[in-house]
């Protein structure tokens, strides 16, 4: 691929990216969230078209525009979220997916299990093609998936952050199954952000930073920490915000445990203090845990393990805003009114006062910019950034106590960010000792966007494999919390080698 | 010799109930196994059974009977189809509609066409066939094989549904779209278009069993399917959505019918509504799981595209 460009509204997801892979190679693609890992191997197997891309498969100029342009290219993409019919048996998922197997209408079951045969005496790739796939754990769907991806025969296999489902065992497995693929000649892109599997499973590495390759790179030539300075990029330097000092303590967890659907632990034993007048900055890769720890900040879900106390008067900005934190087909006071339903102002008796509340609405559209055409407004009919702006106007209204807010600015505008960010600093001050009317509240901002953490946190965790891991003021940098993010390690265990970048 | 009579008897009764319901029941799993829950099915049954009179007074035919029955019957749930894939309307509602529209429609055609009194109406009945040699097996000769053509279909229906729903792809297509459409989509299936099918097919054997309805009994009646679709809907539960077992189901129905007639002739102590109940009390155990695996079809009355909220 060469020269490939792709922009979204404006923003350049792709700036000019060239990647090349060769048939038999194991060839990592790696880069933080939003580096473009994921949307340059969608324009690869046909699920985005670039806006100008130059692709040629085994020499040959080709035009991908349609998944089955990719299809017929041999290139197939097993993604993170599975495809799979969990009442249906393996068998009958994996004809489901290739029906071209066989000929006729009656199913080609023979034929699929000699196929499965084979398969499995190339590459030790194997699941009980007769149980229920609701039977299966999450690592043997995922051979499904592969299994599945195999049938057709492609030539070049996409794994879009297969490991981030997947336990220490299984992802061992998988890596073993990458060697197999790539021993019969098949090129494998593995698209991750952990860069020990990196390490271990890859021919060649490439990284991907803001849309553009950054580094080229062989694993022989480089490390973890290497490898994640490059992702990261210069260490630009960071201040803590200064507030007034802090006072009582509002969250107090101790020795918290979270366990996962599957039995897996999702926090380990996770201590956290938050007091008033102070934001507690967490910062992290996604999927390290930070849905559970968010849910049991939140009140929304019950500890596995240890002590949670919280406050009352919570206020929540949860991940997913359209689905959880506000009911699209009503309009934006009714929205708004969900928040006040036990704020006295807004009520007489039973009776909702609605020309209070719209009042009040009327003026959080002005003040926060919500572009909406009254506050009648159907939510649905407002953008993603305007529906955002709706839940942090209701929210931060009712942190007497305590604020969760997780990725507050995703998607919102720098105005809207920065009025986001002064009614939060707001909420620390104490009322009745300046003019300022804040509740003296405590803040938890879980966030992926270092950046906003090293602006405003007084203190800073990193969240790594369900581990709260506290960074000491002496160590905040950008490059440390950097490579705790990555790696969960604190000190350089290795010697550094200088990252050695080929092209 | 009176009590083996009697048992013959019974059992051939409880067939002869239980055979309107299979039809409907294996025709509703089909529906049901795309995904779609058209409790319209009873309207399907009512149009058949005046359809069905209709052409058989007609054209004095019990074959063209069946054909216009089940036209009838595919009629009707074409139009629920229309507001259910075409508009995605829900599908409980416009089920409901159906009903209550088709029995009503029915009526007024009936009264239009004998007038408000009714007068009866007087049709060719059907006749039982019998199969040589194995009517003569004795005990199962007659409770098998002296039955009405409807019967014999249904030995036909229930092996070739099966083979149909699990050894060809289109069956596994169609198992795929009542799971999970999105899946489905994404295989290259046209889920709208098997979901059609699937409520044609409900319709066309709710039709038969209708037309079989008036059929039997020699006459049409308004509101003569007596809530048979609803029992359907029951029997599809407690047969697992599986045609072998459906079929079971209907027969459990059917004799307990069957038992119901012989306790009232013979004035037995036990009210007979106890039996009238007994199989909806199954089902009730049946849906709360203790026959263990019994799920319904994943995406079953959910409306496809899915509704943004």
């Amino acid at each position: 691929m060469e020269k490939v460009s792709k922009k979204f509204g404006g923003k350049s997801a792709l700036d000019d990216v060239g990647f090349t892979s060769f048939p038999g190679e194991v060839h990592s693609l790696v880069g933080e969230n939003g580096a473009g890992k994921t949307t340059l191997m969608r324009v690869l197997s046909g699920l985005v078209v670039p806006d100008s891309a130059n692709i040629r498969i085994r020499g040959e100029e080709t035009t991908i525009a349609t998944p089955m342009d990719a299809r017929g290219a041999g290139v197939g993409m097993v993604h993170q979220n599975f495809l799979l019919i969990p009442a249906h048996t393996v068998l009958e998922n994996l004809c489901l997916g290739n029906r071209f197997v066989g000929q006729g209408h009656v199913l080609p079951y023979g034929d699929v299990r000699q196929k499965l045969q084979e398969l499995r005496d190339k590459t030790g790739l194997w699941v009980e093609e007769d149980r229920f796939v609701e039977d299966l754990s999450i690592g043997e769907r995922q051979k499904v998936e592969i299994l599945k991806l195999l049938l057709r025969e492609p030539e070049i296999l996409i794994f879009d952050e297969p490991t981030s489902v997947l336990a220490p065992q299984e992802v061992a497995n998988l890596m073993s199954i990458f060697r197999r693929l790539a021993l019969d000649g098949k090129t494998v892109i593995f698209i991750t952000h952990k860069l020990n599997e990196v390490i271990e499973a890859s021919d060649r590495i490439t990284v991907l930073k803001q849309g553009k390759v950054v580094c080229r790179t062989i694993p022989e030539a480089t490390d973890v920490q290497g490898l994640s300075k490059v992702m990261i990029g210069e260490d630009v330097g960071a201040s803590l915000a200064k507030t007034q000092a802090p006072g009582s303590t509002v969250v107090r967890l101790t020795s918290t445990k979270a366990i996962g659907v599957h039995g897996e632990e999702k926090l380990v034993d996770v201590n956290l203090v938050v007091r008033r007048g102070e934001v507690v900055g967490i910062a992290g890769v996604e999927g390290n845990g930070q849905q559970e720890l968010v849910e049991i900040l939140s009140g929304l879900r019950r500890p596995d393990g240890g002590t949670v106390s919280l406050p009352r008067q919570i206020g929540f900005i949860p991940d997913d805003r359209g689905g959880k934190a506000l009911i699209g087909s009503f309009n934006i006071s009714e929205n708004v009114a969900l928040g006040l339903v036990g704020d006295s102002r807004f009520r007489w008796g039973p009776a909702m006062l609605w020309s209070k509340i719209n009042q009040y609405v009327k003026d959080l559209i002005v003040r926060y910019g919500i572009r909406a055409e009254s506050y009648q407004q159907k939510v649905d009919e407002l953008s993603g950034g305007n529906q955002q702006k709706v839940v942090l106007a209701r929210e931060l209204k009712r942190s007497k106590d305590l604020l969760v807010a997780r990725n507050p600015t995703q998607g919102l505008d720098v105005k809207a960010s920065e009025f986001f960010y002064q009614q939060m600093m707001e909420l620390l001050v104490d009322g009745s000792r300046s003019e300022s009317t804040g509740p003296r509240a405590g803040v938890v901002l879980i966030s992926s966007d270092l950046e906003e953490i090293l602006s405003f946190a007084d203190e800073i965790y990193v969240i790594y494999n369900g581990e709260l891991l506290k960074v000491n003021k002496a160590d905040v940098s950008r490059e440390f919390i950097g490579r705790l993010m990555l790696t969960g390690r604190r000190t350089d265990v290795l010697s550094v080698k200088s990252d050695h970048c080929y092209d | 010799m009176f009590e083996s009579f009697s048992i013959v008897l019974f059992l051939e009764a409880a067939i002869r109930l239980a055979v309107p319901l299979a039809v409907v029941a294996l025709g509703e799993s089909i529906t049901e196994r795309s995904g779609v829950l058209n409790i319209g099915i009873e309207g399907s049954i009512i149009a058949g059974a005046l359809c069905g009179a209709l052409a058989a007074m007609e054209w004095s035919s019990i074959l063209l009977g069946m054909v216009f029955g089940a036209i009838g019957g595919g009629l009707v749930a074409m139009v629920f189809a229309i507001f259910v894939l075409g508009l995605n309307s829900d599908q409980i509602i416009t089920g409901t509609a159906t009903t209550l529209a088709g029995l009503g429609f029915t009526g007024v055609i009936y009264q239009a066409r004998f007038g408000t009194t009714g007068s009866v109406i007087t049709l060719p009945v059907l006749k039982s066939l019998e199969v040589p040699f194995l009517r003569d097996i004795p005990i199962l000769g007659p409770i098998f094989f002296q039955q009405s053509i409807t019967v014999y279909f249904v030995y036909f229906l229930v092996p070739a549904l099966w083979y149909f729903l699990f050894k060809t792809s289109w069956g596994l297509e169609l198992r795929s779209v009542g799971e999970d459409p999105a899946v489905a989509e994404e295989a290259g299936i046209r889920v709208l278009f098997v979901r059609f099918l699937a409520i044609l097919f409900g319709g066309l054997s709710a039709g038969l069993a209708g037309a079989h309805l008036a059929l039997d009994s020699g006459t049409f009646i308004e509101n003569m399917s007596g809530g048979r679709g609803f029992i359907a809907i029951a029997v599809v539960v407690l047969g697992r959505w599986n045609p072998v077992p459906i079929v079971g189901a209907a027969m459990f129905f059917g004799a307990a019918s069957a038992l119901q007639f012989l306790l009232q002739s013979s004035g037995s102590n036990l009210p007979f509504p106890f039996f009238l109940m007994l199989p909806y009390v199954l089902t009730l155990i049946a849906l709360s799981g203790w026959f263990g695996r019994t799920k319904a079809p994943g995406s079953l009355a959910l409306p496809w595209p899915p509704k943004s909220g």
